[in-house]
């Protein structure tokens, strides 16, 4: 076997048998003495955690717990316990060291192929056919597609910010002795130097030349500028100057003014020359106050600004990356102005929900024939016929000035429910206007009931039919010829069997109206396209 | 989509339209119709601005006879843009329905500071120091120097918009202050002089109260607008301060000893021009004698010092004798400021009326009323006829003569009062002299009378009968309108007590108790563990915040907030502040949440917006009452029982609560917007107070939720929160609060909405 073997460990029993441990590159393994073969092998993978015995036990234990639950128990037998220890624990080191690695590159590694499987349909399929029917093994599978997926060059991690509560995580606890005790941790003196560079360049500068690490804390805990609310007085604390660099800090910090005008204070307000001093009731405290704020006031205030400006520096400190690119993008143009406050403005200026979206789907046009789409129907040409080219152009001014000289009386305008109630009583079966001419809706007169429903049956068929017909054109393949004349032929007969009886039958009842008339109209429209479709076939 | 307003196409350029929008459109048109003035609440984040554009635009092409203009005052640079962006967006919607854009010239007004292009003067940044640069580029007597000696400069662009900039109108369009610089910088005019000259011919103008209602810049700015306009006041809420505010004068000792200062310079000047130029003074004193009739036409650019409302017929009489000559009106102007020094120099609190302090004057130091009332138009022609250009350094003097003219024309809403030390320090002597106005109506008064239609509007108004009252006209139109909502999108409430069952209150007896403050505290940091991204807090003032931070900070409470949230704070500090505010958007936006402390009537609760996950609650400790111990508001609270019968508690109750409604209001922007609103004080739930709200607010606040206890407030939060977590869609607001065009048309639609809107 080519793998390294990393770690060998005697002397280690497992169920009471004596034998060695290898720890290898991508696995642990266990060998009964005398023998060549591995009795037990776990790969890191598979490796959930590790357990050890406790200090002070007379055995030296080592546990392994796998993903399935199963686990393995190493007894570290050498002479002595401190020889037997040692090994224990540089097993226990180099498992830790293993373990994390190989948790990290799995999890990745079934999201990877997940992800792939999932934006690549073909390679579903054939992980499907092969895979989950059990031709080959996802190993196998994997191994011939290792292309596919990405190079495990993993991405800079992600850092942490600043937790807004680092400094009340190191709550004092009293020691019991008239003293207290900060527990600091790493994470939180990362986060009092990013949080405040002063601190750490201070730090940087003494420790450890001038003051131990411990000096150099208990004196930051004790100094006025960790307690924010007292006002500081003497120039002995260590972090005096740090108070003035953060106070520059913010100073220089105001001075470059705030990304986003529309949360500028001093832009928000109209400043005129007629405002000046003195103007309005009420008085501006540079002029009122001139008394000296008391001690308990300059403290509030101290206070409140310490809390502003540690919070904006956990902020930044999170995202001073960030903030350069923003900033490039953000760079004003040529004008001034930038161009983030446009877009600023129309964002506060619009409404969504009073907006159309826009996210419709259109329905595209798809023209076979443009010719015919362009030209119109070949029905205008009567019309031209009729009338010359000059009344056209005539009729059409007459049109365009109407239009353009339009102007809607809309205080006359109804509402629309009247306008609609207005319109079905001027309509042909309305109340009002009741001309001969409306002659369909005679038909409910007309007609007995029966009739009727049979009249609508034949209108339902005929549509039918017809619309079969319509659909065959233009009829350029052999199957729709084939079908045109099929349709004209169960037309004519849908004509005779069922048309014409009932067009009798009518008579008889003594039904002057001609009702059909309608349907026989677009039967011939029909019979006229059949014939000049054939002539022309024949022709060809 | 196009609507018939009552016989008028309106064109609204949007798909949609909100109900309430339609109701206030035929209530905008009625009153238009009426020629009348008009007050109208509308919740805020329903398309206000937009509405109010689409009808008076309309309005105008329709009938351009009756209204040739419209101006639009509002209070903010941000708000003066925004309304011009939306004008932008209606004119683009007409021209893609009509194929052509109306020929309307809409644009803004702002400072110098906002529109200056010139280099040199643009970087002074701070609003009256470029106003000065710029008197001292453009001032007219600067100009005819440089005729004789060429090496003083000017401003090359006011000389370039003085040769050509009045001849070509500008072209019909929109222009927000960012178009109008770079229509400046292209034709190299002066883009505030070119927009304060167009102004005048523009058919929309868009500006800030003060141009309007601060008689200072009216008297320059506004005056020869149309009498035929439209005057819309949008967040009017406060406009009765504004008006208040642009009447009074407070003098203190320093304001005194820089006059005098003024004083020593003015005559040195006067000295030498004497030795030069005499011919000049004479010219001006024959100027005088002819009457002020010249001064009211004096050129633009020598606006050297504003001029409060002068009565016209003080315009047509000459100027006093006594004054005339320069030299007697300076040492007059000495002896005035020596007598207001000396009745600095008193021991205990002093109130008059202007009549006994004038005839005080007149007794001590023998100062007439009548010279007193030129004082202000006396000093400018003073200062001009000697041709300084650094008038900025004589604003002490012209505070002084224009507080001499204030208070020798007015008898009546005003009041003097010397105060020789603050209240909160009585041992320092501190003397300072207010001259307050106290009634609103009196800045006011020129603007309903001139103008046919003034429109006064906002989303907090409420009550809506007190502006009429304390504003004094009549209007034609009084009406709140409702929101009209498909989910309930805000969630007041009314917490009265911790979990200790301790009541919660801002009111003066409790305010250092500790306990009252610790359930502050914890209402605050339980709603920062449930409310994601912003919470916004506002406080009565900046004393008792402070205090409140100082007592969260030892109790620990301040660390438990920032465990959830990080902690941003206002401060009297505009820069300071402003920064704190941008870092609260940033922290919003980055999905750490924050959490921001501000204050009632500060910077931030009157112009910041907190929309969507800037502000998905906001907490208001406390009632913000305005101080009630200040001589002013005490003054000004009698002279409104006396002469506008409203009582003492009554208009400070309306004080507050409008201050309150603005706060919370904040946070509601829109309706697919949503907030928490969480009003922290026992008080709140009387209903005095409740009733005082906005409608749209009040609708939502039940007897349920009126006396909760910290507990129960974020129980009822944290539901409110995962409602209104589920996605919400157009299609859950159309045919509700949501119309298209045919359901606006259908009659049942129609009749509810005319319950939308509620007449007062």
């Amino acid at each position: 076997m080519a793998e390294q073997v990393q770690l060998l460990v005697n002397n280690v029993r497992y169920k009471k048998r004596d034998g060695s441990l290898y720890m290898m590159s991508e696995r642990i393994a266990w060998c009964p003495e005398g023998k060549d073969q591995f009795e037990l092998t776990a790969h890191y993978s598979d490796i959930k955690c590790q357990k050890v015995s406790p200090e002070g036990k007379a055995k030296v234990q080592l546990q392994i717990i796998l993903l399935n639950g199963n686990s393995y128990a190493f007894h570290f037998a050498h002479d002595t316990q401190a020889s037997a220890k040692s090994e224990r624990d540089s097993v226990k080191n180099l498992l830790a060291s293993m373990l994390p690695r190989f948790r990290k590159r799995i999890d990745k590694e079934l999201e990877e192929k997940n992800k792939l499987l999932q934006t690549d349909p073909e390679l579903f399929q054939t992980y499907k056919d092969l895979v989950v029917s059990g031709v080959i093994t996802p190993q196998e599978f994997w191994n011939s597609h290792a292309a596919k997926l990405p190079t495990s060059d993993s991405p800079a991690a992600q850092n942490v910010g600043v937790s807004a509560a680092f400094l009340s995580d190191v709550r004092p606890q009293a020691d019991g002795c008239n003293g207290l005790r900060y527990n600091l941790t790493a994470d939180t003196i990362q986060s009092i130097f990013t949080t405040y560079p002063a601190v750490k360049k201070k730090y940087l500068e003494k420790v450890p030349d001038k003051l131990s690490e411990k000096e150099f804390w208990t004196m930051f805990f004790q100094s006025h500028y960790f307690h924010r609310d007292r006002v500081n007085h003497g120039t002995k604390d260590l972090f005096s100057d740090c108070v003035k660099k953060d106070d520059q800090d913010i100073v220089s910090l105001l001075n470059s003014g705030v990304k986003d005008i529309f949360s500028d204070l001093n832009y928000l307000y109209e400043e005129d020359s007629a405002k000046d001093e003195g103007y309005g009731a009420s008085v501006d405290p540079g002029t009122s106050a001139k008394g000296k704020p008391s001690n308990t006031q300059i403290m509030h205030k101290n206070i409140i600004k310490r809390f502003n400006h540690q919070n904006a520096m956990i902020l930044t400190s999170r995202n001073k990356a960030i903030d350069k690119q923003s900033q490039r993008n953000g760079e004003a143009a040529g004008d001034g102005e930038p161009p983030t406050k446009r877009t600023k403005l129309k964002e506060a200026t619009t409404y969504d929900d009073l907006e159309e979206n826009n996210d419709k789907i259109e329905l595209e046009l798809k023209l076979q024939n443009s010719d015919r789409y362009s030209h119109g129907p070949t029905l205008v040409n009567q019309i031209h016929q009729e009338l010359s080219s000059r009344n056209v152009r005539e009729g059409m001014n007459i049109v365009l000035t109407q239009c353009r000289n339009y102007r809607p009386k809309l205080a006359l305008a109804l509402s629309s429910d009247d306008a609609a109630a207005a319109l079905t009583e001027l309509s042909p079966d309305g109340a009002v206007g009741n001309s001969e001419q409306a002659s369909t809706n005679i038909v409910q007169r007309l007609l007995s009931p029966e009739q009727q429903s049979e009249l609508k049956t034949l209108y339902l068929s005929a549509s039918e039919l017809l619309r079969h017909f319509w659909l065959c054109f233009p009829a350029n393949t052999p199957l729709l010829q084939e079908k045109v004349s099929r349709m004209r032929k169960s037309i004519e007969d849908f004509h005779h069997t069922r048309v014409l009886p009932f067009k009798e039958q009518l008579r008889r009842c003594v039904v002057h109206a001609n009702v059909t008339e309608h349907l026989e109209d677009m039967f011939t429209v029909a019979y006229k396209k059949f014939h000049s479709w054939q002539s022309k076939k024949l022709r060809k | 989509m196009r609507l018939n307003i009552e016989g008028l196409l309106v064109y609204f350029p949007y798909e949609y339209i909100y109900p309430e929008q339609y109701s206030y459109m035929l209530e905008l048109k009625r009153t238009l119709d009426a020629k009348g003035h008009g007050v109208l609440e509308m919740p805020s984040g329903t398309g206000k601005t937009a509405t109010l554009l689409s009808l008076i635009v309309a309005y105008h092409l329709e009938y351009p006879q009756s209204v040739s203009k419209l101006i639009y005052c509002s209070r903010t640079v941000p708000e003066i843009e925004k309304v011009l962006e939306e004008l932008r967006r209606l004119m683009d919607y007409y021209e893609q329905q009509a194929g052509e854009a109306p020929k309307i010239l809409a644009l803004a007004l702002s400072s110098r500071k906002n529109l200056c292009i010139n280099p040199q003067v643009r970087s002074a940044r701070v609003g009256k120091e470029v106003d000065g640069r710029c008197h001292a580029l453009t001032a007219s007597h600067v100009r005819i120097k440089q005729k004789h000696d060429p090496s003083v400069s000017l401003c090359a662009f006011y000389e370039s918009f003085d040769a050509h900039g009045r001849e070509e109108s500008l072209p019909a369009g929109v222009y927000n202050l960012d178009d109008l610089r770079r229509y400046g910088r292209l034709k190299g005019w002066c883009p505030y002089f070119l927009s304060r000259y167009s102004i005048m011919h523009a058919n929309i103008v868009v500006y800030s109260y003060h141009y309007l209602l601060d008689p200072k810049i009216a008297d320059l700015v506004s005056k020869e607008l149309s009498k035929n306009s439209v005057v819309i006041f949008d967040e009017a809420h406060n406009i009765d301060n504004v008006c208040i505010e642009s009447m009074s004068v407070t003098i203190s000792r320093r304001t005194l000893d820089k006059c005098s200062q003024n004083i020593d310079s003015l005559q040195n000047h006067m000295s030498k021009a004497r030795e030069s130029d005499e011919e000049k003074l004479r010219n001006e004193y024959r100027r005088l004698v002819e009457g002020l009739k010249e001064a009211n036409i004096a050129r633009e650019t020598d606006i050297v010092l504003s001029n409060p409302v002068l009565p016209d017929e003080i315009l047509k009489e000459a100027v006093p004798g006594s004054i005339r000559n320069a030299e007697h009106f300076v040492a007059f102007m000495r002896r005035f400021v020596e007598y207001l020094k000396s009745r600095l120099r008193v021991r205990h609190v002093v109130s008059e009326t202007p009549i006994t302090f004038i005839h005080d004057a007149y007794d001590q130091v023998c100062i007439d009323r009548k010279p007193l009332r030129f004082c202000s138009e006396r000093l400018r022609s003073l200062l001009r006829t000697l041709e300084l250009t650094n008038i900025s350094d004589f604003s002490s003097l012209g505070l002084i003569a224009n507080f001499a003219t204030l208070v020798s024309t007015y008898n009546k809403g005003f009041v003097v009062l010397i105060e020789p030390f603050d209240d909160k320090t009585p041992t320092i002597l501190n003397p300072i002299l207010h001259f307050s106005c106290m009634d609103s109506s009196i800045a006011i008064k020129p603007v309903f009378s001139r103008f046919q239609s003034v429109v006064i509007t906002s989303g907090t108004l409420s009550p809506l009968e007190m502006y009429p009252r304390v504003l004094d006209f009549r209007p034609v139109t009084m009406a709140t309108f409702t929101m009209t909502l498909a989910r309930q999108c805000l969630c007041p409430m009314v917490v009265t007590r911790g979990n200790d069952q301790v009541a919660i209150s801002s009111k003066f007896e409790t305010r250092e108790d500790v306990a009252v403050i610790r359930n502050y505290g914890n209402l605050l940091v339980e709603m920062s563990k449930i409310v994601p991204d912003g919470i916004v807090c506002f406080f009565v003032s900046y004393v008792y915040m402070e205090n409140i931070v100082a007592s969260w900070y030892e109790q620990g409470i301040l660390e438990n907030i920032q465990r959830n949230k990080l902690l941003f704070i206002e401060t009297q500090d505009a820069a300071e502040t402003s920064m704190a505010l941008d870092k609260y958007h940033e922290a919003c936006g980055n999905g750490r949440g924050a959490v921001l402390l501000s204050v009632a009537r500060g910077k931030v609760s009157e112009g910041i917006d907190f929309t969507h996950h800037l502000g998905r609650a906001v907490i208001m400790f406390g009632i913000p009452y305005v101080y009630t111990q200040s001589r002013i508001l005490k003054a000004r609270l009698e002279y409104l029982r006396e002469n506008f019968q409203i009582r003492e508690a009554d208009f400070l109750t309306f004080d507050a609560m409008r201050h309150a409604a603005q706060c919370v209001g904040r946070v509601i922007r829109g309706k697919t917007d949503y907030g928490i609103m969480v009003f922290a004080d026992k008080r709140f739930s009387r209903n005095d107070k409740r009733g005082k709200l906005p409608r749209w607010i009040q609708e939502h606040l039940a007897d349920s939720v009126c006396n909760l206890s910290t507990d129960e407030s974020i129980h009822i939060a944290k539901r409110f929160l995962r409602l209104m977590a589920q996605p919400f869609s157009k299609e859950d607001q159309l045919g509700l609060s949501l119309l298209t065009l045919e359901q606006l048309q259908s009659e049942s639609m129609q009749k509810r909405i005319t319950q939308i809107a509620h007449q007062v």
